[in-house]
């Protein structure tokens, strides 16, 4: 009985009624086709007049129902989806919010049972997304949560696509949408970025179509569309290295970024590469054991198709056009910080922008700083050096004299440091000798800084400088004439081995095997499948200063021998004769100049292999396996220290402007004196005095009174009068007495 | 004695607070700030809408029409209130104040009223009926007017979740199949007929493997109320097949077409129709969903059972026009036929009310197809 009530009763409530279709879609057909039928007279309702419609609960419920059970009704409800596309394309300005929201939703639903196609949720969605722009006013719409649901969704659905698998035809539409989008010239194109970078950051899209939106983007003549491209360009790599770290790092003990920074700051020692190594191997270990996540980290600058092309654009629409008044001055900054990362990074020639930087290089200028490391980083080997040159002389007339404050000079000479490092050319002898005077400064700020630029130089081209400037070791080599001319404009070092060549021959040689066996076991020629991903992961994370690395190893190796052979003896010494490195910091900075040879130093001096004939011996007599590949790399590791410091200058690197000016210590306010002098006396109350202070809180005592009371009033009794007639025996038995009592006390 | 402190707290409740000049006296304890301040100010008086209304009403009417006016156009707003008992006083309102002769007050009456067919509560559709009624005597070509919206909405009602308010329905459709019968069954016959089929839960084909059991349990078990509303129901069915399916009988037109001369044969074709809206089924002024146009291989895999033989099919339904009295006789004959007899014998086996109704029902069917088959041998003795 009570069962057959419950049937009668059940189908008056939608949600009860739903899960009942669902779970036997075969009996309740009728009461789907009626509920069906009054979806479809609701509609029509509301077509007939959209706009004066109430709430719509009741349509919203039904549309509800209906996408939730259409998976059981795939006939009866052909015409469903698209009835619910064309309502929210043609109508979204008339459904009340609940309403779009709900079909949004539901449209999701359908979407995620397979009943539409991903693409065909995009183009219904995606025009909403800019259907409402800021200029026709939109009042009590909740446009807002509309784009914050739709974006969601696209995020969300992009996301769910791209797992397993990327689903390249999908990723290929929805940037033609974002596309075409930019291709308008209003700030609709603001979603296009926003899209893409969060797709960027979680690592969905990392190919260079995403960064080809980024480039439209960037040369978007919308402000903040350009802005907002070149934001991508500048952070968006860091951003998705965070997202990134921020799942992995939380399990172990160490921060790696944190571990790399104190290596290139701190002094290097072997104690703290062998542990940076260790961590470099743990982090290894970790990345073997969960390389699920197939994505290569390619900067999303390295991935420019045509950089020369994107550089000359930006600069020509952005800095240098008459529109370029649009921008303010951060915006430029960031501009020129874009553009010259492109320079040095992709050593482009863009000759317009060193002129341009003359303008904004003077102390007033507001963040100039900033503007400073941009010139730096624009600037590299193959600009012509008259073309730098300029920049470098403005900011040696604005920034160092007499007459600047410390810390101007100081930015105005590691600036000039800056840019030498990458275009040693570009400056003439004299001025670089008027430089180097202020090594004897009195600020210590400068002082450091034109020794950081005497040191440069004596490894770059020491007969630039004052004799007494060049050191020991560049002036003996100069004696001999050994040292080859300075660098030239245009010679380009090219590579000449394979890196790491001679450590395998070496090696080798320590294992005692020939040149003749190894090539026809078949095992060399396969190498473990684990291995070699693992490899090559590791390879891609550390990719910028294992290249450049590399490059220098190689192409320095033959002057470094030479040197090694000649200071071999005293290389412990090799530094301490110099006048130069008095004091501590300075052989900081010297072993920061060059760590490589050091390294080199160690690993190389009992037995020295010459990098060149090794390769000849090796490449002419035998051929290499991949054995023999896996094992150079795994020397390369052992041998790498200095890869890991990150110690040569990389045209990849940024400039942080925020060093150049240098340490400045300024003189404190009275106020600070004594915040300070209060501070050391903190917690000394033991040493100082005890008077005047009591242990515990009591009234005062007798003998305080008595030791306190007026001297005039006590003068005339007869304790004080009787002590001054006291005769000589009696004197001295109370001297002997209390001489008794102070021993008893134990003093 | 009470300690020192609770003797100064309560000697404080006694101190008479001082007043001083030029300073307003001090609030008392519980004293609660009523006061607000508006975002916006309405004045009703002022509003360019109804002055204009006022002005267009008073050089028409006198002042207390006007005054009417905006009586009815708050009472109308009321019809949306959240009480069920306001909903019905407003429409007994309006049915005792219906405007004299004004067109365009009683399209707003129809369009703010018609929603609550879908009421939930009972006594305001009923209030409804007769407010309708009441209209449709009083104007009588508008329910012909406002036909589209109203038969949206009995629809609508017949599919309706809630069983009252499905039984009710039918009631609404008796106004229409009284008072504007030519418009209902040329646009809307099938629509309503097929609507008819799952307020009764009968099905249209008979190779369903199983019968929905919800309801027609409950059309069958449920209360006394649901079985009166299916003998009611079955009447108006009856009503509606009369009204749709032979002709009525002509009122006598001022005009006898076949008398009048004219300067040509054609011409009485060309003169402005005398029926309301005779072009709706063009569909040419309203927002629809575009039907999903049918493939050829799908029609041809759903005719592929019968041949094309000139029958209708479900599948034809809804692509077609139900203009004339034979298209909708054949579509009778040819689809709904069959189930309707099926199950009005069901229902003539229940016996009681219904199953009076049900034999009403059938005799009209019988008729139909009594007169079809005398025709069909007049055609074929001549």
């Amino acid at each position: 009985m009570a069962k057959r009530r419950r049937a009668a009763m059940l189908p008056t409530n939608i949600i009860l009624l739903q899960n009942l279709v669902r779970r036997d879609p075969e009996v309740y057909h009728d009461e789907f086709a009626q509920q069906y039928s009054h979806y479809l007279s609701l509609r029509d309702i509301f077509l007939m007049n959209p706009s004066a419609s109430d709430k719509g609960i009741e349509f919203g419920e039904l549309i509800g129902f209906v996408s939730a059970v259409c998976g059981c009704y795939p006939q009866e409800t052909a015409t469903f989806p698209d009835d619910l596309k064309q309502l929210i394309l043609e109508n979204h300005r008339d459904l009340s919010p609940e309403l779009r929201e709900k079909i949004i939703q539901c449209l999701t639903m359908l979407r995620n049972k397979d009943v539409i196609s991903a693409e065909s949720l995009i183009q219904t969605i995606f025009p909403l997304l800019t259907a409402y722009s800021a200029s026709n006013s939109t009042t009590g719409q909740h446009v807002k949560a509309l784009r914050h649901q739709i974006y969601s969704t696209l995020i969300s659905l992009l996301k769910s696509v791209n797992t397993g698998t990327k689903s390249q035809k999908l990723n290929r539409s929805t940037q033609a949408l974002l596309f075409n989008l930019l291709e308008q010239r209003d700030n609709q194109g603001l979603w296009a970025t926003k899209l893409t970078r969060e797709l960027w950051r979680r690592g969905i899209w990392d190919d260079s179509r995403t960064v080809e939106i980024m480039t439209q983007a960037a040369l978007h003549p919308d402000v903040k569309v350009a802005v907002a491209g070149a934001k991508f360009f500048l952070g968006a790599d860091k951003e998705r290295e965070e997202n990134f770290d921020d799942n992995s790092s939380d399990e172990d003990g160490f921060d790696m970024g944190a571990m790399k920074h104190k290596m290139q700051v701190n002094k290097k020692s072997k104690k703290k590469s062998k542990k940076l190594e260790q961590a470099v191997k743990t982090l290894k270990k970790k990345n073997n054991s969960k390389s699920s996540t197939t994505y290569l980290n390619f900067s999303a600058i390295h991935l420019l198709r045509d950089p020369q092309g994107f550089a000359e654009q930006l600069f020509d629409n952005h800095l240098n056009s008459k529109h370029a008044n649009k921008f303010d001055l951060d915006q430029k900054i960031m501009f020129m910080n874009l553009i010259s990362r492109l320079i040095g990074t992709h050593k482009l020639t863009v000759l317009g922008i060193y002129t341009f930087f003359l303008k904004y290089l003077t102390p007033k200028q507001r963040n100039v700083t900033q503007i400073m490391a941009a010139s730096a980083q624009a600037s590299h080997d193959l600009v012509p050096p008259e073309s730098i040159s300029p920049v470098i002389r403005k900011i040696a007339d604005e920034f160092v004299s007499d007459g600047v404050a410390a810390e101007v000079a100081s930015a105005g000479i590691n600036t000039i440091r800056e840019i030498l490092t990458r275009a040693p050319l570009a400056i003439e002898k004299d001025l670089l000798q008027d430089l180097t005077e202020y090594k004897g400064s009195k600020s210590k700020a400068v002082m450091m800084a034109a020794r950081s630029l005497i040191s440069l130089y004596r490894e770059v081209a020491p007969e630039m400088l004052q004799r007494k400037d060049r050191g020991k070791t560049a002036s003996m080599e100069l004696q001999h004439g050994e040292k080859k001319g300075g660098p030239q404009y245009g010679v380009e070092q090219t590579v000449r081995s394979i890196p790491g060549l001679e450590l395998l021959a070496k090696w080798r040689k320590e294992q005692g095997l020939g040149n003749e066996d190894g090539e026809d076991d078949e095992a060399n020629w396969e190498v473990d499948e684990e291995d070699n991903a693992s490899d090559i992961e590791g390879d891609w994370v550390t990719v910028d200063s294992d290249k450049e690395y590399d490059v220098s190893d190689s192409d320095d190796e033959p002057v470094e021998e030479d040197k090694n052979e000649k200071d071999d003896n005293d290389n412990d010494n090799e530094v301490s004769d110099l006048e130069l490195s008095s004091d501590d910091e300075e052989e900081d900075e010297e072993e920061s100049e060059r760590p490589a040879k050091k390294a080199k130093i160690d690993t190389a001096a009992e037995e020295t292999v010459d990098a060149e004939k090794a390769m000849a011996e090796m490449l002419s007599s035998r051929i290499l396996t991949p054995a023999d590949f896996a094992k150079l790399e795994e020397l390369r590791t052992q041998a790498g220290v200095e890869k890991l410091m990150g110690s040569r200058q990389a045209n990849e690197e940024e400039v942080d402007s925020t060093t150049l000016v240098g340490k400045v210590k300024y003189k404190q306010l009275r106020e600070e004196r004594i915040a300070q002098a209060k501070e050391g006396r903190e917690e000394r109350d033991k040493f100082g005095s005890r008077r005047g202070k009591r242990d515990a809180p009591h009234s005062t005592t007798n003998k305080e009174k008595a030791r306190k009371k007026n001297f005039v009033m006590m003068i005339h009794k007869k304790a004080v009068q009787g002590k001054q007639k006291l005769s000589l025996r009696d004197r001295q038995k109370v001297l002997k007495a209390h001489i008794t009592k102070q021993k008893k006390k134990g003093y | 004695m009470a300690s020192k402190r609770k003797r100064t707290e309560k000697q404080k409740d006694f101190v008479k607070a001082k007043l001083k000049v030029g300073k307003t006296a001090k609030k008392p304890d519980n004293y609660t700030d009523t006061s607000f301040t508006a975002k916006t100010i309405s004045l009703p008086n002022q509003s360019i809408q109804s002055r204009v209304s006022n002005a267009g009403s008073s050089s028409t009417s006198s002042g207390s029409a006007s005054q009417t006016d905006i009586d009815l156009t708050h009472q109308l707003s009321l019809t949306k209130h959240h009480s069920s008992s306001t909903r019905k006083e407003v429409l007994l309102y309006i049915q005792n104040h219906l405007p004299a002769n004004n067109p365009s007050l009683y399209k707003q009456i129809v369009a703010s009223t018609v929603p609550l067919i879908l009421d939930t509560s009972m006594q305001v559709r009923t209030q409804l009926i007769s407010l309708l009624t009441e209209c449709a005597n009083k104007q009588p070509g508008l329910l012909d007017l406002h036909i589209r919206s109203i038969i949206l909405f009995i629809h609508s009602a017949m599919t309706h979740i809630q069983p009252e308010i499905r039984n009710s329905a039918s009631k609404f459709l008796a106004i229409l199949i009284e008072h504007a019968p030519s418009s209902l069954v040329k646009s809307y016959f099938i629509k309503t007929l097929r609507s008819y089929f799952t307020l009764m839960s009968w099905t249209l084909t008979t190779d369903k493997k199983s019968v929905s059991l919800a309801i027609t349990t409950s059309s069958t078990i449920g209360n006394s109320s649901v079985k009166k509303a299916r003998s009611h129901h079955v009447s108006i069915l009856k009503s509606f097949l009369n009204a749709s399916l032979f002709i009525e009988e002509q009122k006598n037109n001022d005009i006898d077409e076949e008398n009048v001369i004219l300067t040509h044969p054609q011409s009485l074709k060309y003169l402005v129709p005398t029926t309301s809206q005779p072009f709706t089924s063009l569909k040419l002024f309203t927002a629809d969903m575009p039907r999903r146009q049918i493939s050829s291989t799908d029609k041809e895999s759903m005719n592929s059972g019968s041949s094309d033989d000139g029958k209708f099919h479900i599948a034809d339904l809804d692509t077609l026009s139900t203009e004339d009295i034979s298209t909708r006789r054949k579509i009778i004959i040819d689809i709904f036929l069959h189930p309707l007899t099926k199950n009005l014998n069901n229902l003539i086996k229940e016996g009681g009310e219904v199953g009076k109704e049900a034999k009403g029902c059938l005799t009209v069917l019988e008729k139909l197809t009594a007169e079809i088959s005398s025709n069909k041998e007049n055609e074929t003795t001549i």
